[in-house]
């Protein structure tokens, strides 16, 4: 990312409900074991991101995870945990 | 304890777990909070009440703290010392340690060297007149501030030059301080090498230089609206009537070749930019800093360092010939210059810090932390737009209350973090909204340390000036209207959080290294 592109990135109103794409690699903090399902789940804003495997002690931990598939109608997606990055700050 | 790395083969710095041993405490886990909870009444009161913004004060209040909290834990007391132990010693607090040291060396040098002087030559040069020097002085304040990191030392630099000279050119004095402190808080905020710019980073694990990238937006929209409505107060406001004078006190004042300094500013800027570490890119700027006043007789090296050794000292025969040396009587012995000072600046905030991260770490293994952002999360941050504007309206509070704008930003990082990684808010995002509205409001009420160091510095200019009299000091109640970019910047802030205006998720960037900037 060049010097200038650094001061301009996030100069827009972004969504409460981020998409993604199948295939698609990303790093995100896991928030919670979703009472109802039992599953691990990670917000990203308010779409929700459930993960197919991983245990319930990676729950504040940065991971890095695969999209499995993504609904964009209903802001949900599955996940593939791959591997723990680190434990959240604090 | 932990077993994970950061994914480009660093280590995780250790962090409480779940493995670590949790204290308990009689009356559950909320009484955890005594420790921290006490001191915030204890700053409240020494600085809000009694109006002391003495931060030795505050560590007193925090030691006291903490021993009173020790009465509540359960079972063996070693176990709650061993706690005190182990959050002072966290990496997070030792970085911003070290960050401040090298800040405040290279700070205090280009002080010695004369740059608020320059700064003052530039102003007369562009002939600035009564009714736009809080703008003008709004500018370079917040150019300075941006250059030396520091905010409070840039409202007793300018409060002790820009002051008197304004209100000799029929600047409204209201006015006038306003605009310093709201220079203070702008260069608080966008400096990079800022204690508040640091403490951001290094708890919402981002690199500074991306940080600092980041929040220019944020910064230069509400840095305009504070511009404007200085240049517009500026002429609505009527300035004192005093008689001449003005321009015998700009020259005395005046040093262009000062600005030379903007050269060790850019000498920081441009390593930072080249990613090297925080004590590398500060470093080359102090050296470069101290070749200038050497070089270009901006201040001889003993304004840099300076040993006072006692005539009584077997060395005194030959110590005064040499440049970093005088010999003193006995009672004056001691070492002074701007590598110490600056240094010196920053002790008792560094043991201040040491003492509120290890109160932390009580509340955190005493399930208080947990206690209290259960409670948010279940209650206000239910929803991604609710917790950005819990955090910006969070830190403001905290910051409102606690005099030492660092103290608090680094008390109330913690919830930060955690609420902005339950909806993946980006590292970035969460640092901007974490050190703008502590910038903003550590300027802005009366008790606010940088408000209070300035109105010191005034009372100290009748002293100096005879035609100045102490009915032209500015009373710390009146000027908290006037702070314009500290509102503004609050106010940008609260706007991002409810529109999603400069939002960005995990998902959207990784931000590098933390140490590096």
């Amino acid at each position: 990312m060049s010097i200038f592109s650094k001061f301009l990135t996030g100069m827009s109103f972004r969504t409460t409900t981020p998409t993604f794409e199948a295939g698609e690699e990303i790093e995100v903090y896991v928030t919670e074991l979703d009472e109802e399902s039992g599953e691990l789940v990670a917000l990203v804003g308010e779409t929700r991101l459930y993960f197919e495997n991983g245990e319930a002690d990676i729950v504040g931990c940065r991971v890095l995870a695969k999209v499995e598939s993504f609904d964009d109608a209903e802001h949900r997606g599955r996940l593939t945990h791959l591997k723990t990055l680190s434990r959240g700050s604090f | 304890m932990s077993d994970t790395d950061s994914g480009d083969g660093t280590e995780i710095e250790e962090i409480s777990g779940p493995d670590v041993e949790a204290i308990e405490f009689y009356g559950g886990r909320w009484m955890s909070v005594i420790p921290i909870g006490l001191f915030i009444l204890w700053a409240i009161v020494q600085s809000g009440l009694f109006g002391i913004g003495d931060t030795t004060g505050l560590v007193a209040g925090m030691l006291v703290a903490l021993i009173v909290g020790m009465f509540f834990a359960k079972g063996d007391w070693k176990n709650y010392a061993n706690t005190i132990f182990d959050g002072m010693t966290k990496r997070v607090a030792a970085t911003a340690v070290v960050a401040w040291l090298w800040a405040g060396m290279f700070s205090n040098t280009l002080q010695a060297g004369g740059f608020v002087g320059g700064l003052v030559w530039a102003a007369n040069a562009a002939e600035v007149g009564g009714a736009l020097f809080p703008a003008a002085t709004f500018i370079l304040a917040a150019l300075f501030t941006t250059g030396i990191g520091t905010g409070y030392g840039a409202a007793v630099a300018f409060s002790a030059l820009f002051f008197p000279a304004g209100i000799l050119l029929g600047a409204n004095p209201v006015l006038l301080f306003g605009a310093i402190l709201s220079g203070a808080v702008f260069g608080d905020n966008l400096a990079p090498v800022s204690d508040t710019t640091i403490v951001s980073a290094v708890t919402q694990d981002a690199d500074i230089g991306g940080v600092v990238a980041s929040r220019f937006k944020y910064a230069i929209i509400a840095a305009v609206l504070a511009l404007a409505a200085y240049v517009f107060a500026g002429n609505a406001m009527p300035g004192l009537d005093i008689s001449q004078q003005a321009q015998d006190l700009f020259v005395q004042n005046s040093e262009p070749a000062g600005l030379l300094h903007l050269i060790s500013m850019l000498v920081v800027i441009v390593t930072a930019v080249m990613g090297r570490h925080i004590v590398e890119a500060i470093s080359w700027g102090l050296i470069v800093a101290v070749a200038f006043n050497i070089v270009f007789g901006l201040a001889p090296l003993s304004a840099v360092l300076l040993f006072k050794v006692p005539e009584t000292s077997a060395a005194a025969s030959w110590a005064g010939s040499l440049p970093i040396a005088e010999v003193v009587a006995p009672q004056n012995a001691g070492v002074t210059g701007s590598i110490y000072n600056g240094a010196a600046g920053f002790f008792p905030l560094i043991v201040l810090v040491l003492l509120i991260v290890a109160g932390s770490e009580i509340m955190i293994r005493g399930g208080g932390f947990e206690a209290i952002q259960e409670w948010l999360l279940e209650n206000v941050a239910t929803g991604v737009r609710k917790a950005e504007t819990t955090m910006v309206v969070g830190t403001a509070l905290v910051n409102s209350m606690i005099t030492i704008n660092t103290a608090a930003e680094i008390a109330i990082a913690p919830y930060i973090a955690r609420i902005g990684q339950r909806y993946n808010i980006n590292s970035y995002r969460r640092a901007n909204i974490l050190d703008a509205n502590t910038s903003a409001l550590g300027y802005i009420f009366p008790w606010g340390g940088g408000v209070l160091i300035g109105f010191a510095t005034l009372q100290g200019l009748p002293n100096q000036y005879e035609w100045f009299t102490s009915a032209m000091v500015v009373n710390p109640i009146d000027v908290w209207p006037y702070v314009f970019h500290g509102w503004f910047l609050f106010g940008v802030f609260l706007l991002s959080a409810l529109t999603g205006f400069g939002l960005e998720y995990t998902t959207d960037r990784k931000s590098k290294d933390v140490t590096r900037l």
